[in-house]
């Protein structure tokens, strides 16, 4: 399935800029999506979009502020959480983050894989951060200084 | 990159409903933490490290680092002094020479003035037509 970056303007500034995937057919981001579908953990959302807002205006996105090592090793994904939401992220670095999906983890779990929905969310962003690892290493993508992005006219992203 | 992406009303929604004072904590606390990360970074030490020296557990420091974890002013007083940094200049605090004209309480003409004894018998009399300046004294409470 193909998919397009969509830059996340909610949030990009100065500091860092934010983008997210929209999966071929759909009209809206896996950001969106886990907006609308967390929406029952509103307290939880305010948290991470108010540090999403500031990453993007004044820190910009440091790893401090993400959990590492929910991906395969070295791949850059990482999750944005408070308290058991969560929500899977490719980071590049601290001007550039590809957001994805995410959910709740239930407190009687103790990593994603035992919860089939995060464990899909998680897998799909691994799929998402290796298209798009590797339309950067044959410069189909390319990630500048400031975190925008440059693309060539043979980018193809799909997962 | 495409302009058609139709953007979560529940995303517009929560956007618009965090208030200031929220937004300002959260911003402080992260850029803090900010502070205190490039710190360790410069001084080669691991959070574990870190969490050693403040007798902290390594998820504690990693929960202030990650800006979510309001900081008391103790635990602020308490990482400043480790890391050897300043983290609210209290140093640069100004202070100045205080005369004794300054100490005496000054009344405005248009007032009258009543006295609360707390302690000691005091009176101010009622100002009439002038400014009246009396010296304070210890326990004096001024109804105007």
């Amino acid at each position: 399935m193909n998919f397009e970056i969509v830059e996340i303007e909610e949030f990009s500034g100065d500091k860092g800029k934010f983008y997210s995937i929209m999966l071929e057919g759909d009209d809206d981001t896996l950001l969106d999506q886990f907006f609308d579908d967390n929406q029952q953990y509103e307290e939880d959302l305010k948290v991470i979009a108010d540090q999403l807002d500031i990453m993007g205006s004044s820190t910009g996105c440091r790893i401090q502020f993400f959990k590492e090592h929910e991906g395969a090793p070295g791949d850059g994904v990482v999750a944005l959480w408070h308290n058991r939401l969560r929500l899977y992220c490719l980071r590049f670095d601290n001007t550039c983050i590809f957001i994805g999906s995410g959910g709740y983890k239930q407190p009687d779990i103790s990593a994603y894989q035992e919860n089939p929905l995060l464990n899909a969310k998680a897998r799909q962003m691994k799929a998402i951060a290796a298209s798009i690892n590797k339309a950067i290493i044959k410069k189909d993508l390319k990630v500048l200084e400031d975190g925008t992005l440059e693309k060539s006219d043979f980018l193809n992203l799909e997962i | 990159m495409t302009t058609r992406r139709k953007p979560s009303k529940v995303l517009t929604r929560i956007l618009a409903s965090i208030d200031e004072d929220t937004h300002r904590r959260t911003r402080d606390r992260m850029l803090v933490a900010c502070k205190i990360a490039d710190t360790l970074e410069a001084k080669e030490l691991t959070q574990k490290q870190f969490a050693e020296m403040l007798g902290k557990s390594e998820s504690e420091i990693s929960e202030y680092l990650s800006g979510k974890r309001n900081f008391t002013f103790d635990t602020l007083s308490d990482m400043a002094h480790c890391l050897g940094i300043d983290l609210f200049p209290l140093s640069f605090i100004p202070t100045k020479r205080v005369t004794k004209k300054d100490t005496e309480v000054r009344l405005p003409k248009t007032r009258k003035s009543g006295i609360y004894d707390m302690g000691e018998v005091y009176t101010i009399a009622q100002s009439v037509g002038d400014w009246r300046t009396y010296p304070t004294s210890g326990c004096l409470s001024l109804a105007i």
